[in-house]
């Protein structure tokens, strides 16, 4: 393969650097290790943090996947998933148990991730206290003391206006029993599938300039109190459309005709393989 | 040659892997790797150098030899040489003594709890593993728990314990034996002797 670029984008300078804030990211589970985000050829914010930390640790010969809120297919999954392709001559699947690395932005796939395989996680807002305290400063400071009030009263005050944790996404879980983090703004659905991953877990916020981790077999923990229980997405009574799949993450579609809501399941290459292997009495 | 672009490509990615995964050995595949001059240690850790230190961290190296190294690591890497207080990477090569190891785990920095990342990485240099398998690891990063040997490093082991009892504060070490074999232990990674109660 021939092309101007170095391989994997950048240059060998700060790919070092960014695979020295990774490897402490890794020592420290859940905190967030600063590091000097690179202008990238996407704009922030449309997951220049995850493209980073994937363009530092591909290898020749890893096989990428790249999906966005569960597709392969969005115009951003895309994109990001040619930039790598262009600079590494790496191959690409839509298969996550074919992937060696797996960018993601917003949600986890169906598929379990098995060992040794990475995950990489695009992050627009890393910082799990932001809602209470807006000077980074101060909320370095709470992370250094472990004091994590305002995280806890983000989720009372939503009990309190609604009677339950409201918030859908970003629901903020506890890393090895020390920092609070953001998984990213995955569903609720998701986050059980942090704890004790047999896979690698890398979180890159680019516009934020922060990566995090979180190694396999580390515990996680969802924030929820003893009388109001961490409760995911309920699923109960829903039917992909198309493989029939009962047990997944759901998107909610409307029938502009009828006005009918029916299902589908959210990660678009489970469903697939699921229609290919002749899964589901719907297909 | 290798290109050293895929070459540190691939050790940092065995680096990556062994610290998710500590106690667990990762091969560095030296054996291609030609460089024109002698080296002051063993090949893997030439690679690490390679693919860890450039002129914007500080490092230190303690053992014999340790100038003649630091002179080629600068010269290679544009690293920075440092004091055992304020380095970055801490290199300890296989002559070094029980007391420049000990003096270099003490003086080594930790982080603070604002900013724990700012604390040294360990790459230690072994002959080799050994076989024994005495020391059980716990802690993120292992299943149940994993079976190691650090031959000749378990003085190290207990040294490593006190410094890093205030999580998250702490120091991480690589070690690499002369065959290219890396093993990490984050400090995390919780170390006790086997049949033992003993924490070290």
């Amino acid at each position: 393969m021939k092309n101007a670029y170095n391989f994997a984008f950048f240059d060998e300078g700060s790919k070092k650097e960014i695979r020295r804030a990774t490897l402490k990211a890794v020592a420290i589970p859940g905190y967030q290790v600063p590091f000097a985000s690179r202008e990238m050829p996407i704009a922030r914010g449309w997951g220049t943090g995850g493209l980073q930390v994937t363009l530092s640790l591909i290898n020749q010969g890893d096989v990428i996947k790249v999906i966005d809120q569960g597709t392969d297919e969005s115009v951003n999954a895309v994109s990001i998933k040619n930039l790598i392709q262009k600079t590494t001559g790496v191959d690409s699947t839509i298969d996550t148990g074919k992937a060696t690395v797996v960018q993601s932005r917003h949600r986890i796939p169906e598929e379990p991730l098995r060992e040794e395989q990475i995950i990489v996680l695009q992050v627009p807002m890393p910082e799990p206290l932001r809602f209470v305290e807006s000077s980074e400063y101060k909320t370095k400071r709470l992370h250094g003391d472990g004091e994590y009030s305002g995280a806890w009263l983000v989720l009372f005050e939503k009990i309190m206006k609604f009677g339950k944790m409201t918030g859908g996404a970003a629901h903020p879980v506890y890393v090895h029993d020390r920092y609070v983090m953001s998984p990213s703004p995955i569903p609720k659905y998701d986050n059980p599938r942090l704890d004790h991953s047999e896979g690698i877990q890398l979180f890159g916020a680019g516009r934020e300039k922060k990566i995090y981790a979180i190694p396999p077999y580390t515990k996680v923990v969802s924030l929820a109190f003893d009388d109001y229980p961490f409760e995911v997405e309920n699923q109960e009574g829903r039917v992909c459309h198309l493989c029939g799949a009962t047990d997944v993450f759901f998107d909610e579609l409307e029938d502009e005709l009828t006005h009918e809501v029916y299902y589908q399941c959210n990660d678009s290459s489970y469903c697939l393989k699921r229609l290919n292997q002749g899964g589901g009495d719907n297909a | 040659m290798q290109s050293s672009v895929h070459a540190t490509a691939r050790a940092y990615r065995k680096l990556l892997l062994a610290s998710n995964y500590p106690g667990r050995r990762y091969d560095l595949a030296v054996d291609a790797l030609e460089y024109a001059f002698d080296l002051p240690f063993c090949k893997g850790m030439m690679l690490l150098v390679q693919t860890l230190i450039d002129g914007e961290v500080g490092f230190k190296v303690v053992g014999r030899g340790a100038q003649e190294a630091a002179r080629l690591i600068s010269r290679l890497t544009y690293g920075r040489p440092a004091d055992l207080e304020t380095a970055d990477f801490i290199i300890i090569l296989e002559e070094a003594t029980a007391e420049e190891k000990e003096e270099a785990l003490k003086k080594s920095k930790v982080g603070t709890l604002v900013d724990p990342h700012d604390s040294a990485t360990f790459l230690i240099a072994l002959k080799h593993f050994g076989h024994g398998n005495d020391l059980v690891l716990r802690g993120p990063g292992i299943k149940d728990n994993a079976l190691v040997s650090l031959e000749g490093q378990e003085d190290l082991m207990g040294l490593r314990e006190g410094i890093n009892r205030e999580y998250p504060l702490g120091i991480d070490m690589v070690f690499v034996d002369a065959a290219g074999e890396i093993l990490a232990l984050p400090r995390t990674t919780q170390i006790k002797r086997r049949s033992s109660s003993w924490p070290m």
